[in-house]
Order: C-alpha cells, then structure tokens, then sequence
C-alpha cells in the first residue's frame, strides 16, 4: 500500500509531471504528423529531389540516438548560437525533428507502396480526381500508414523521457525526485512502468492487429 | 467503332506492339487471341487509353487521336465510355463489392437506377449473394463477374476485356456470354481476350491473332474454326485442349486479395 500512499501524497506533483508529459507529447504528435504528413507526400511527389533528401535524412536519423541530438541540441548547439532555450522547447524541437522525419517516411513509404493499377482502374471507372482521392487513395493510404504512425507516436511517448536527463519536468523527473526523498524505487517504477503499459499496449497492439488486417489488402506488389 | 492503324507500343527500347492495325464496328465484337506475351493486353491498354500507343492513329467513336514520340500529347481519357476489365481486376480491397460496383455511377446515375441496374445485372452474373463481402472474401471467379459488372453498369460504348474468363466454369462462362451478348445488341462494341475458344467463337464477330506484338491473321468466327496460318492453326489446337482443362488460380492475383 506504500504506492498508494506515495500517489495521494505526490499526487500534485505526479500530476504535473504527467501533463508536462502531455503537453510534450501533444506537441510532438501534432508536429510530426502536419509536417510529415505534408513532407511526406511532397517528397512522394517529388521523388528526384525532395524523396532523395527524405530518405538521406532518414538515414541519417535513424543512426543518430534520440539522446545525442538532444544533448547536442541542449548543450554545443546553444553554446555555439550563444542562446539559452528553455530545456522543455528544446526536447520538443528534438523530439519533433525525429517525428517528422519518421512519420514522412511512412506516408512517402505508403504512397509509393499503393498499387497505381488501383487508381487507373479508378479513372477507366470514370471516377473524377477527388473522388478517387478521397474514396479510394485516402482510404488505401490510411490503412497502410496509420499501424505505423501508432508505433512511431508510442516510441515519441517512451523517448519524451530523456528529457528528464536535460531539466524537463516531466513524469520520469518527478519519479526521480519523488524516488530521492521517498526511496522506494521498486514501487516508484513499478507504478511508472504499469502507467505507460497502460497506454502504449493497447496502442501496440492495436497498430499490430491493423496492420495484420491491411497488409493483405494490398499485398499486391 | 474503334480503328486503330499502325499501333505501337514500345517500353524502352524493346517494342512490344508493332505496327498493329484494329478495327471494330459499333455493336460488334473483336476477339484478340493469341499466345502469352503475343501484346494482347497491352493493345488492351493503348486502345483505352490507359497506356496510350507511342505511335499510331486510335480512333474510337467521334474521336481520333494520333500518337508520335516525336510529338507527345496530353491524352484526356475518354473514361467511361470506353472502359477496361483488367486482367487483375483491381477492385478496390477497402471496399465491398456492392461499393466497387456502385461508387462508379455516383453522379451518373440516379441512385435508383443505379441499385436497379446492379441488381438486374448481379442476378444475371449469379453474384447477388455476394454483394456484401469484400473482394478477399470472394474466389477469383467471383471477382471476374463482379469487375465486369462494375464495368457494364454505366453501359459503356466501348467495352474492353482481359481474360475475365480465365477462373470461370462452364455455367458462369455461359452466364457472362448472355450478359455481354445482350451489351452488344445494346450497341456497346467489345474487344475482349480470352483463351476459351467455345467463350470466343459465340460471341466475337471477329478476331485477330497476334504474336509477338504483331496482328499474324485476322478475320471473322469462321477463321476461328479454319485458320490460314500454321502458327494460328497450332495455336488453337493447344486451345482446344486447354479448354478442357480447369482454369488455374493465378497465383498472385489470389495473394493480391
């Protein structure tokens, strides 16, 4: 019962560090998905320029770790601009950066993945454009893109933690802080690890089962 | 009517149609038969317009186009009065059945008569029952009947086949028969390619054989019983005998659904 002991006495503070939490996630989930989504289709649709730079970045994103480029971001990148940003905006930019580039990808990924033959076959129909936009490639797109863009939010979710190693007061901060005073580790981790299996789950699994049911869909290439 | 003369097609530089000249009055039907890789499809596909000729001259009703490498053009399809089966089919997944035929008529057909003409034509093609599954739950056969219904509900002057026949049994084969003969009474001019000879010979007006990109023979039904050619001749002897085979699934057509 100690945990629900140190629950109703930190509740303020748990509560805080959750909706820093929050507001951080927030932030960079509607980042991610607006500009990705739009990075993405631009660099669909320009393949030679835009796709190539997309896919460099990519590249180059995946081989970065998350902590780096937020230390870098936080510490030299200030240094050298002689700025000091608010450690809060900085995971944001950070965070948001990776996002972006994750969530362009799979929408430049999927667009490029959908059989054109779908969309012919649209036109032979007599479909006008828009129909065939919003009846058929928005729907085909959707499907193939929203398991991955679940999995990439959840991962968004768990890295919003490091940035709690730069100041931000955010769940795992107030954890540690709580932690110091309390010194009751097992439990205080324990209730952090259930409270993100409670979200991040049911959000796995359902990205998993989506993407169990439409891979078949269009499974044609 | 459709005249195409002197059509060519070419992906990169390997010529794929070479030369071919086609004509089909209005109401009749053109079977193009020949071997696999002979460009039946791809004269499928330039003659609608989906991947138009590199060079030719393609007329299809009032219209006339003419195509030259030198002189590319910004072809407007002329969809869905002239309208194409694919071999694959490419109904849409994400939809049922009932939805791939019905989205085509939104704003061409009053929703009434749209739900008439499909349930008028799926009672015909025996797929009323299956209206309501979506497309990876009906077999390949079904598929066939369904694409081509989405094809015949808008009644299309031109109507452009491409083995809608090759999962089809005898009593299904028989059923599309009577559909399509009854669209060209209607006027609707058919090009179509099937390998089923007995499918071919009942209701095509006439044919042309082609291999290797090229029209070897062409001429009406009778032709098909006594061909001029030795390759035609050889060809339709293999035919004969594949008819009385069972189609075979196309294995990834299946995996597509």
């Amino acid at each position: 019962m100690d945990i629900l002991r140190i629950f109703h006495q930190y509740h303020e503070a748990l509560l805080s560090g959750l909706s820093v939490t929050l507001r951080l996630c927030v932030i960079v989930w509607s980042v991610g998905l607006l500009l990705g989504s739009g990075l993405g289709v631009v660099a669909s649709r320009f393949d030679a320029v835009a796709g190539r730079s997309l896919r460099t970045l990519s590249l180059f994103a995946s081989a970065t770790p998350i902590l780096v480029l937020l230390f870098w971001l936080h510490y030299p990148a200030q240094s050298i601009l002689g700025i000091v940003v608010d450690p809060f905006i900085t995971t944001c930019v950070a965070l948001g950066v990776v996002n972006v580039i994750a969530v362009a990808e799979i929408v430049r990924v999927a667009i490029d993945k959908i059989p054109r033959e779908f969309l012919v076959a649209a036109h032979v129909c007599g479909l006008n454009s828009r129909t065939t936009l919003v009846h058929i490639e928005l729907p085909l797109l959707l499907r193939q893109i929203i398991p991955g863009l679940l999995m990439a939010q959840v991962y968004i979710l768990q890295a919003s933690l490091f940035g709690s190693l730069i100041s931000v007061e955010e769940i795992f901060r107030v954890a540690q802080r709580i932690n110091a005073i309390e010194y009751r580790p097992v439990a205080i981790y324990t209730a952090l690890a259930v409270l993100f299996w409670l979200v991040c789950l049911p959000l796995t699994a359902l990205a998993r089962r989506l993407e169990r049911k439409y891979h078949h869909d269009i499974s044609e290439r | 009517m459709i005249r195409g003369v002197g059509i060519e097609k070419a992906i990169g530089d390997r010529p794929i149609l070479s030369g071919v000249d086609v004509e089909v009055g209005q109401g009749k039907a053109l079977a193009v038969v020949g071997p696999n890789g002979s460009g039946k499809s791809t004269l499928l596909r330039a003659i609608s317009l989906v991947d138009p000729p590199s060079r030719g001259v393609l007329r299809i009703g009032s219209r006339e186009f003419r195509f030259s490498p030198e002189t590319p053009q910004e072809i407007e399809g002329l969809w869905p009065t002239i309208t194409l089966v694919f071999q694959q089919l490419f109904l849409w997944p994400h939809m049922t059945l009932e939805e791939n035929v019905l989205l085509p008529t939104r704003g061409k057909l009053p929703p009434a008569e749209a739900r008439r003409a499909l349930d008028e034509l799926a009672a015909e093609l025996s797929v009323a029952h299956l209206l309501k599954r979506f497309p990876n739950q009906a077999s390949q056969g079904e598929r066939q009947r369904v694409a081509v219904l989405r094809a015949l509900i808008l009644k299309p002057d031109y109507l452009l086949l491409d083995e809608v026949t090759s999962a089809l049994d005898v009593e299904q084969m028989e059923r599309l028969l009577q559909v399509l003969l009854r669209a060209k009474e209607g006027g609707t001019t058919l090009i179509f390619v099937s390998h089923f000879l007995g499918f071919v010979r009942k209701l095509a007006d006439d044919f042309i054989f082609m291999d290797k990109g090229q029209v070897i023979e062409r001429g009406n039904r009778e032709g098909l019983i006594s061909p001029s050619t030795e390759r035609m001749t050889r060809f339709l002897a293999f035919a004969e005998l594949s008819v009385s085979s069972p189609p075979q699934p196309q294995s990834f057509l299946e995996a597509a659904y």
